[in-house]
C-alpha cells in the first residue's frame, strides 16, 4: 500500500508538471521582432513597401470629381451625394487623408530610425551605398508626397487666425509621452518648407528616371529594375506643385511666389527634354492610361510614375453604361463638356451647345474622355455607338437604375477597346494607375510663369504661352490663333480651363478651384442633358446642387482628432 | 397515483447539487444558484429545448441563457463546454438537471469561460432503480403571426413616381407612364407588365411542421449501469417550391458506469449529434423575396402572349415549362428567383459532433477518511460537409414592340444545364477538435459540528479550429473550501489561478479570490416554532473572477508581420510590406467583481417558496483599444491597448411560488422576476467638452439608445419659396431637406443638426417578469406560462420600415408624407429616390416602445395512472400544447414582421410520453 501511494504521488506530479507548463504557451506565430526585421533586407525594405501600398491607385470611383463641377455620381447611396448637399463636416469627410497618411508617415519614419543604415547588399560596397541612398531617397520622396496630400486636404486658416499646416511628425512618436505625441499644427509655411526640404533630399538621392547604365554594380541598385517606384522627377513635381499651392490665392502670404514655383517646374521640364516630345506627332501618349505599349516604356516622356500593369474589368463594370453591362456610376457634367473648346481652339459657344450637333467639331480630347450620344468606338472589329436619346436604356430617366443622370458616361481610363462585360464574353483589359505625369508639371509651369512673368516672359527658357500652345497642339487643336491673342488675365483663365480638361478625373479639379478661391465655381449647381428621341432637341437642366459653404475652400481637421488634444480646427469648421 | 404537490421549478434546500467537481447541498451554498429539476418540469411543459426549461422559469435570467442581463452563460454539459450546435441539439428528455451559477463565488472553479455565468447540464445516467424504457413522440405545426406586406407592381410604380415628384422631378419625365401602371393593374400582358408576389403559395407554405421521436433506456445492477437514448427530428422549412427546405436531426447518447472495485469507479460518455439539411443552392431566399421589385422582370410568364406563332411554338417546344410558363429575365437580371429555387441545384449541409469521454473516481479513504479523487478526459469532434449541385438555367426576355403593342421577339439569356451530382465545397466546410481534461482532489468530512467540503482542481480545455493558428485554450487550477458549523453557519472561500496564453511569459497566471457567507436562520434555537417559517437562509458573496476573453495574442510585445505584396518593374520584381502587428502594451487579465446578497425561504408548511437577491456585477479592466485617446499622428494608435473599460450591472432577482392544495386539486402560482440596470463605469471615448459633454458615455446606461430628437416632419411652412429652409431653423448636415423630411431638433444650440445633437432616447430591456399557473386535478394538469418584458424601446429599422432610394416598397410607403398626405406627423417621411441619408438615421422619429407580454406555452396534460393502464406501462401522459398563443404589445405591427427571415409563428403540438 505504501509503495502504491508513493507511485501515485510520482505519477500525479509528472502529470501536473506536464500539463502545468504546456497549456499556457501560445502557438509559435508568424510574427517578427525588430531584430528579425533588421536581419533580412527584404523585411527591412517592407516598411517602405507599406508606404507604397497605402497610396490609392484605382480608377474605379472618382469621389473628388463627383464632388466637383466635373461630374455627378448616379448612386443615391454614395456618401459623396450627401457631402455635396451640405453634408461635408469634420466628422464626415470622404476627402480627408489624415489617418492613412499619418500611418504611412509612421512607416517612413520607422524606416529612417530602425533600418535605413543596415547593410543592404553585402556582396559589394558600392552597390550597398547606392541601395542605402536610393531607399532613403524614396522614403523622403514618399514622405513629401504624403505631406503634400495632407496639405491639400487639411491645411487652412486656423481658428486662431493664422494660416496653418498640419502636425509635422519627423520621427516615431512615443505613446507614453504626451509632450511627444500631442504634436501641434505647424504654420503653413513651415509645412511647405518641410515638404521642400524632403523633396530636395530626395532629388539629391534619386535618379530622375530608373534606367540602366550598363554597369551591374550600379544597375543592381538604381537601374531599370526599380520601374514603378517613385523617382527624382516625381520629387521635382511634388516640389513644384507644393510651391504652386503655396503661391495660390488660398494660401499665399508672399513668402512663396509664383516665380519660385515656375522655376521649380522649369527645372523639371529641362530635366525631361523640354517640349521636344510635346507635339501633335506625339499625341499617342495622351492615351497613356489604356495603351498597353506605353507602359512598357520606362522612359516614356509623359508618365513619370505608374503602378505595375495588371488585367481587370471592374473599373469598366463600375462606369460603363448599363447597356454595356455597367453600373454607369461616374457621369461627367455638362459644365465639363462645355469646357472643351472647338477643334480650332476657340471656346464652344452657346450657339454650338444649343444646336442639334453640339459634339461636332470639338477638341479631339472630348471623345477620348467622355461617352456622349453618338460617340463611337471600335471593339473586336465591331463599332459600338452610344445612344442616350429618350427611350433608350442609357438615357437619363430610363427605368434602368444604372442609367446616367447627366446623359454622359466616362470614357477616360476605361479600356473600351478591350473590355467587353457581356457575360458570354467577359473580357479583361490591361491597365495601370498613373501617379505622376508630365502634363501636370507643364500646367504648373504655365500657370506659375504666366502669373510671375506674363504670357511670354521666359523662366528657365520657356514661356507660359509656348507651353500651353505645345500642350494644345499635342491634343489636336489645329490653331494657336486664339491663345496668341490673350492677355495675362485671359491666359490665366485659359490655363485653368486647360488644367480642368487635361487632368479631369485625376483628383485635381476639386482642389484647384479651392486654391484659386473660385467659390462661385464651387457652389454652382451641375447640370446634364436630355436628348429627344429623334436626336434633334437638346434640353439642359440642373442635376445636382453644390451646397458648399464659403469656408469649404479648405478641408477640415478630423473632428475626433480635435477632441484628443488641443489641435486647432480650420476656420468655419467645427 | 400522480403526485399532486407541484413545486417551484427551482430546487429545495435539501437537494444535493452535482457541481461536476464536487457535490454540495444547496443549503450550504452562499451564492446565487438555481437548480432545475428537469423531469419534474417536463411533467407540465413538454417542450424539450433546454432554453424552454429556463426562460421565465427561474429568477435572474433574461431569456434562456443571459445571466442578469450581462451576457450569455457558458454551457457545460457534464463538465465540458459545448457550442450552440451541440446544446441546441440537446433534449430535456436526456437531461437530469440544470444548475445555474451566477455569482463569482459559485462559479469560481469554472475559470475564464464563466465570466457571464455558468450553466451546468448533467445528462441522465442509470438511476439504479431498475430498468426503464421511455418513448416520446410529438408532432407540431406552426403558422405565421405576421407576414411582410409589399406593394404590388402598380402601387409601387405610382409611389415611385411620387418619390420622383417629391425630389423635384419634372412631371412630364417620370419613369413610369400611366399606361404602364394601368396595364399592370388590369393584368394586361403580364410578360411586359409583371407583378411578382413572392409571398404567395408558389413560394411559401402556409405552415411548417416538426416531428420529434425520442426513446431512452436505462438499467443495470450495483456494478454496471447504462443509459442510452436516441432521437430523430424532422423540421420542414417554409419553402413551397418542389425541393423545399428540410432538416433532419439524429442524436445518440450512451452513458455507462462500472464499479471496478471498492475504490475505483469508471464512467464512459459518448454522444453523436448529426444534422442534415437539403435546400436550393441559392442562399438566402428571404432576402431575395424582400428585395426583388415586383416589376423588375416577369419571374414566370405565359408564352401564349407571344404574338408570332412560329416563335411561340418554338419556345413552347424548347423551354422547360413551369405550369405552362417560362422563366423570365433580362440583361440586368440573369438570375430568376423561381429559377434559383428550382433549377439552380441544391446544397446539402451535414453537420456532425461526436463526443466521448471517460471519468475515473477513486475513493481514497484508505489514506484518510473523506478523501477522494477524480480524473476526466474527453474529446469532441465537429465537422461540416457542404456539397452542392452546379447546374444552370436560361431565362427568357420578352421584347415589347411598343408600336404594335405585341411581343414578337424573345431574347434567351444563358443555357439550361443539368447537373445532378453533388460536389464538395471545401470553402464552406468547417472543423474543430476539442480536448477537455480535469482532475480533482476532494475532501468531505463531518466531525461533530464541523462540516468540511474541500476541492482542489486542475482544468483544461483546448479547441483547435481549422484555419486558425492559435488554439482556443482554457486552463486554470484552484482550491475551494466550504465549511459549515452546527448546520447553520457557512463560510466559503476559493482561490483560483486563471491561466492565459495571451499574456507575457512569466505573468500568464493570475489569482482570483472569492468569499461567501450564509446563515441558516431557521436552524437557530430562537426561531424554533416561529410561526410559519419552515426554512430561512440569509446569504452574501463577494468575489473576483478573471478572464482573457479578448481576441488578440501577443498584445504585450512589439511585433511585425509581413503583409501584402507590391509588384514593380511591371511584375518582374516584388516585395511584401512589413507591418506593425502589435506594440508592447502593459496588460493583464480582464476582471469581474460580483457582490450578491439574498434570502431563501419556505413558509406556511412549504406552501410559499421565496428566493430573492440583489446583485452587483462589475466587468472591469476590459482590454480596450485606446484609439480615442491616442491621436492618429502617432500612426500606430490602433495598436495601443489597455485594461480600461468598465461596465456595471446591478439589479434584483426574485422567485416566488405558492401552492394551494385541497383534496384532488392543487394550484400553484408563481412568478420570476429580473430587474437590472446596466451602467458604463469607465469608457475609452472622445472627450467631449462644453455643450457636447452630455455625449460622453461614462456614467450612462450601457444599453442607451442614442439618436436625434425630432419634432415630426418639416411642413411646407418651414421653407421659403426658393426651397431653402426658413431663417432661424437649424441647418441639417445630412444633405438638403424638403417638406416631409424629418425635422430634427438642435440640442447643443449651435443651429446645426449633426451627430453631436444625439441624445439618449431609449434603452434596452430592464425588466423581465413571468407568471405561471400550474393546476392539477385528478389526472389532468394545466400549465400556463406568461413572460413579460418592459422598459425597452426599438427603432423601426431596415428597408421594410424605412423606404427610400431603389428599395422594394413595403406598405409603409402608403403612410408616407406626400401630395395627398401633408400631415407633419405622418408615420413615414416623404418618399425619395435619393439616399435617405437625412431620414435613415436613428432618431426618436423611428422609436417605439417595445414592451410586450406573451404566452410561450400553454399545455394540457392527461396522466394515465397505473391502474388505468396495461400492467407493463408505468408512467404515461398525452398532451396538447399551444405555443405563443398570446402576444400583446402596443406596437405589435412593428415588432412582429420579420422581412429578412422566417416569420414569427404560433403553433400547436400534440404528443405522447410513455414509460415501460
Amino acid at each position: 500500500m505504501k509503495r502504491n501511494f508513493t507511485q501515485f504521488i510520482a505519477v500525479a506530479l509528472c502529470l501536473g508538471i506536464s500539463v502545468g507548463c504546456e497549456p499556457l504557451e501560445p502557438e509559435e506565430s508568424n510574427v517578427y521582432d525588430i531584430d528579425d526585421i533588421r536581419s533580412v533586407v527584404t523585411y527591412a525594405e517592407g516598411f517602405l513597401i507599406h508606404a507604397y501600398l497605402m497610396i490609392p491607385g484605382s480608377h474605379n470611383q472618382f469621389p473628388l470629381a463627383c464632388a466637383s463641377d466635373d461630374a455627378v455620381i448616379n448612386d443615391p447611396g454614395n456618401p459623396v451625394k450627401n457631402v455635396v448637399r451640405g453634408g461635408w463636416t469634420s466628422n464626415q469627410n470622404p476627402f480627408g487623408v489624415w489617418n492613412e497618411n499619418y500611418e504611412s508617415i509612421l512607416y517612413l519614419n520607422t524606416f529612417f530610425e530602425e533600418v535605413a543604415d543596415i547593410e543592404w547588399y553585402w556582396k559589394n560596397k558600392t552597390t550597398n551605398e547606392l541601395f542605402s541612398k536610393k531607399l532613403k531617397g524614396e522614403a523622403y520622396a514618399l514622405r513629401a508626397w504624403n505631406y503634400f496630400k495632407l496639405l491639400q486636404a487639411h491645411a487652412g486658416p486656423g481658428q486662431n487666425g493664422e494660416m496653418l499646416g498640419v502636425p509635422i511628425v519627423d520621427h516615431v512618436l512615443d505613446a507614453t509621452d504626451p509632450d511627444d505625441y500631442q504634436v501641434p499644427r505647424s504654420s503653413f509655411n513651415d509645412l511647405v518648407e518641410f515638404i521642400i526640404s524632403d523633396c530636395d533630399k530626395a532629388i539629391a538621392s534619386l535618379p530622375s528616371r530608373w534606367e540602366d547604365a550598363g554597369d551591374f554594380v550600379i544597375d543592381n541598385a538604381i537601374g531599370e529594375r526599380n520601374t514603378n517606384r517613385i523617382n527624382g522627377l516625381v520629387a521635382r513635381l511634388i516640389k513644384a506643385k507644393t510651391l504652386l499651392y503655396a503661391a495660390s490665392p488660398a494660401y499665399s502670404d508672399g513668402t512663396y511666389t509664383y516665380q519660385m514655383a515656375a522655376e521649380a517646374a522649369a527645372d523639371l521640364i529641362n530635366e525631361n527634354n523640354g517640349l521636344t516630345k510635346v507635339s501633335n506627332a506625339q499625341h499617342g501618349h495622351l492615351r497613356f492610361y489604356n495603351n498597353e505599349n506605353v507602359a512598357k516604356d520606362n522612359l516614356h516622356p509623359e508618365v513619370f510614375w505608374y503602378s505595375s500593369r495588371t488585367s481587370g474589368n471592374n473599373w469598366e463594370a463600375t462606369n460603363y453604361p448599363p447597356s454595356l453591362y455597367g453600373n454607369g456610376r461616374t457621369n461627367p457634367s455638362q459644365e465639363l463638356v462645355n469646357a472643351f473648346p472647338m477643334e480650332d481652339g476657340t471656346p464652344a459657344t452657346q450657339e454650338v451647345i444649343n444646336s442639334d450637333h453640339p459634339f461636332d467639331g470639338r477638341d479631339p480630347r472630348l471623345e477620348k474622355y467622355i461617352l456622349y450620344d453618338g460617340a463611337t468606338f471600335s471593339r473586336g472589329g465591331n463599332t459600338i455607338e452610344i445612344n442616350t436619346k429618350a427611350g433608350s436604356q442609357d438615357a437619363p430617366g430610363s427605368t434602368d437604375v444604372n442609367t446616367s443622370v447627366t446623359g454622359y458616361y466616362l470614357r477616360k481610363f476605361m479600356n473600351v477597346e478591350n473590355v467587353n462585360l457581356n457575360p458570354s464574353v467577359n473580357s479583361q483589359g490591361t491597365r495601370y494607375y498613373t501617379f505622376a505625369r508630365y502634363t501636370d508639371a507643364l500646367l504648373i509651369f504655365a500657370e506659375a510663369a504666366n502669373q510671375a512673368a506674363g504670357p511670354d516672359g521666359l523662366i528657365g527658357g520657356f514661356s507660359a504661352r509656348q507651353v500651353i500652345n505645345a500642350l494644345r497642339d499635342r491634343a489636336g487643336i489645329t490653331s494657336t490663333t486664339y491663345v496668341d491673342g490673350l492677355d495675362q488675365q485671359q491666359l490665366n483663365a485659359l490655363i485653368q480651363n486647360e488644367r480642368r480638361i487635361e487632368l479631369c478625373f485625376e483628383g485635381e479639379r476639386f482642389w484647384d478651384i479651392r486654391r484659386w478661391k473660385l467659390v462661385d465655381k464651387m457652389q454652382q449647381p451641375v447640370s446634364g442633358v436630355r436628348i429627344s428621341a429623334d436626336g434633334l432637341v437638346y434640353t439642359y437642366s440642373k442635376v445636382e446642387d453644390r451646397d458648399y459653404g464659403d469656408h469649404q475652400v479648405y478641408g477640415p481637421i478630423p473632428y475626433s482628432e480635435t477632441l484628443k488634444y488641443n489641435l486647432i480646427q480650420n476656420l468655419g469648421w467645427r | 397515483m400522480l403526485t399532486l404537490a407541484s413545486s417551484t421549478t427551482w430546487a429545495q434546500d435539501s437537494d444535493t447539487l452535482n457541481l461536476v467537481f464536487d457535490s454540495l447541498s444547496l443549503k450550504r451554498m452562499p451564492g446565487s444558484v438555481i437548480r432545475i429539476d428537469v423531469e419534474n418540469e417536463l411533467m407540465r411543459d413538454q417542450r424539450t429545448g433546454i432554453g424552454s426549461a429556463i426562460a421565465g422559469k427561474v429568477p435572474g435570467v433574461l431569456d434562456a441563457f443571459n445571466t442578469w442581463g450581462t451576457g450569455a452563460a457558458v454551457i457545460l454539459v457534464d463538465g465540458v463546454p459545448q457550442d450552440s450546435y451541440y446544446y441546441n441539439s440537446l433534449s430535456l428528455m436526456e437531461i437530469e438537471s440544470i444548475v445555474l451559477l451566477k455569482d463569482a463565488t459559485s462559479k469560481a472553479l469554472y475559470g475564464a469561460q464563466g465570466d457571464q455565468g455558468v450553466m451546468l447540464i448533467k445528462t441522465k445516467r442509470n438511476r439504479q432503480k431498475g430498468r426503464r424504457l421511455r418513448i416520446m413522440g410529438e408532432y407540431s405545426a406552426a403558422v405565421p403571426r405576421a407576414m411582410p406586406h409589399y406593394l404590388n407592381a402598380a402601387d409601387y410604380m405610382e409611389k415611385y413616381n411620387e418619390a420622383l415628384l417629391n425630389d423635384g422631378a419634372d412631371p412630364a419625365s417620370l419613369v413610369y407612364s400611366q399606361e404602364a401602371i394601368d396595364a399592370s393593374r388590369n393584368g394586361e400582358l403580364s410578360a411586359i407588365y409583371p407583378d411578382n408576389d413572392f409571398y404567395s403559395n408558389t413560394y411559401l407554405r402556409e405552415n411548417v411542421s416538426n416531428i420529434n421521436i425520442f426513446a431512452d433506456v436505462d438499467g443495470g445492477n450495483e456494478n454496471v449501469g447504462y443509459y442510452v437514448n436516441t432521437e430523430w427530428q424532422r423540421s420542414s422549412g417554409w419553402l413551397n417550391t418542389p425541393q423545399g427546405d428540410v432538416t433532419d436531426r439524429l442524436n445518440f447518447r450512451g452513458n455507462l458506469d462500472f464499479k471496478v472495485n471498492d475504490y475505483l469507479k469508471a464512467g464512459l460518455n459518448t454522444s453523436a449529434r448529426l444534422s442534415f439539411n437539403e435546400k436550393p443552392k441559392s442562399g438566402d431566399y428571404w432576402n431575395k423575396f424582400a428585395t426583388v421589385l415586383p416589376n423588375s422582370y416577369p419571374v414566370l410568364w405565359d408564352p401564349a402572349q407571344i404574338t408570332d406563332q412560329e416563335l411561340r411554338e418554338m419556345i413552347l417546344a424548347e423551354a422547360t415549362l413551369v405550369d405552362g410558363q417560362v422563366l423570365g429575365g433580362n440583361s440586368s437580371f440573369l438570375n430568376n428567383v423561381y429559377g434559383d429555387l428550382t433549377r439552380n441545384g441544391n446544397t446539402r449541409l451535414m453537420r456532425r459532433n461526436i463526443q466521448f469521454g471517460g471519468r475515473l473516481d477513486l475513493d481514497m479513504s484508505f489514506l484518510t477518511k473523506g478523501l477522494s479523487a477524480a480524473a476526466y478526459g474527453g474529446m469532441n469532434f465537429y465537422n461540416t460537409l457542404f456539397t452542392q449541385q452546379n447546374p444552370g438555367y436560361s431565362v427568357y426576355e420578352p421584347v415589347f414592340n411598343t408600336d404594335a403593342n405585341t411581343i414578337d421577339s424573345v431574347i434567351i439569356h444563358g443555357v439550361d444545364k443539368t447537373a445532378r451530382k453533388f460536389n464538395t465545397n471545401e470553402g464552406n466546410s468547417d472543423f474543430f477538435r476539442q480536448v477537455t481534461y480535469y482532475g480533482t482532489l476532494n475532501y468531505n468530512r463531518t466531525l461533530g459540528d464541523h462540516d468540511i467540503s474541500a476541492v482542489a482542481l486542475v482544468y483544461g480545455n483546448e479547441i483547435t479550429n481549422n484555419n486558425v493558428l492559435q488554439k482556443n485554450a482554457l486552463f486554470h487550477a484552484g482550491v475551494s473550501v466550504n465549511y459549515m458549523y452546527a448546520g447553520k453557519y457557512v463560510g466559503e472561500a476559493a482561490l483560483t489561478g486563471i491561466g492565459s496564453r495571451k499574456l507575457a511569459r512569466g505573468s500568464r497566471m493570475e489569482l482570483a479570490p472569492t468569499f461567501g457567507l450564509a446563515w441558516i436562520v431557521s436552524e437557530e434555537g430562537f426561531m424554533s416554532g416561529a410561526g410559519g417559517i419552515d426554512y430561512l437562509k440569509v446569504k452574501a458573496t463577494y468575489g473576483i473572477s478573471k478572464n482573457d476573453n479578448w481576441d488578440n495574442y501577443f498584445l504585450y510585445n512589439g511585433t511585425f508581420v509581413r503583409g501584402a505584396t507590391l509588384n514593380y518593374y511591371n511584375g518582374t520584381n516584388r516585395n511584401s510590406e512589413t507591418n506593425y502587428a502589435s506594440v508592447a502594451n502593459d496588460i493583464g487579465l480582464q476582471k469581474r467583481r460580483d457582490f450578491t446578497a439574498g434570502i431563501e425561504g419556505s413558509f406556511l408548511n412549504k406552501a410559499l417558496q421565496v428566493d430573492a437577491g440583489y446583485f452587483n456585477s462589475t466587468s472591469l479592466d476590459n482590454i480596450t483599444l485606446m484609439s480615442q485617446t491616442y491621436p492618429q499622428v502617432l500612426g500606430y494608435e490602433n495598436l495601443v491597448y489597455n485594461n480600461f473599460n468598465s461596465d456595471q450591472t446591478q439589479g434584483i432577482e426574485l422567485g416566488l411560488s405558492y401552492t394551494y392544495q385541497i383534496n384532488k386539486l392543487s394550484v400553484t402560482a408563481g412568478s420570476n422576476l429580473l430587474w437590472f440596470s446596466p451602467k458604463v463605469k469607465k469608457r475609452e471615448e472622445p472627450v467631449y467638452e462644453g455643450n457636447d459633454r452630455v455625449l460622453r458615455r461614462a456614467g450612462k446606461p450601457t444599453d442607451a439608445m442614442w439618436g436625434l430628437l425630432s419634432d415630426g416632419l418639416y411642413g411646407e411652412a418651414d421653407f421659403n419659396a426658393d426651397g431653402s429652409l426658413k431663417n432661424g431653423l437649424p441647418v441639417p448636415t445630412f444633405g438638403a431637406v424638403r417638406p416631409g423630411d424629418i425635422k430634427y431638433l438642435d440640442q447643443n444650440g449651435d443651429q446645426i443638426i449633426d451627430q453631436r445633437d444625439q441624445r439618449i432616447i431609449g434603452h434596452g430591456i430592464r425588466t423581465q417578469y413571468s407568471l405561471y399557473l400550474d393546476i392539477r386535478y385528478k389526472n389532468f394538469g394545466l400549465y400556463v406560462l406568461g413572460i413579460g418584458k418592459a422598459g425597452n424601446s426599438s427603432f423601426r429599422s431596415g428597408n421594410y420600415n424605412r423606404v427610400f432610394g431603389n428599395v422594394k416598397y413595403s406598405e409603409m410607403a402608403n403612410y408616407a408624407y406626400g401630395p395627398d398626405n401633408k400631415d407633419v406627423n405622418a408615420i413615414h417621411p416623404r418618399l425619395t429616390t435619393g439616399s435617405g441619408s437625412h431620414n435613415d438615421r436613428n432618431s426618436d422619429y423611428w422609436l417605439y416602445k417595445n414592451s410586450s407580454f406573451m404566452i410561450p406555452a400553454m399545455q394540457l396534460t392527461y396522466h394515465f395512472t397505473e391502474e388505468s393502464l396495461l400492467p407493463f406501462i408505468k408512467d404515461t401522459r398525452v398532451y396538447v400544447r399551444a405555443t405563443n398563443v398570446l402576444v400583446t404589445g402596443k406596437n405589435k405591427r412593428f415588432q412582429e414582421v420579420n422581412p429578412n427571415g422566417p416569420p414569427v409563428t404560433q403553433g400547436l403540438a400534440l404528443g405522447l410520453m410513455a414509460s415501460f
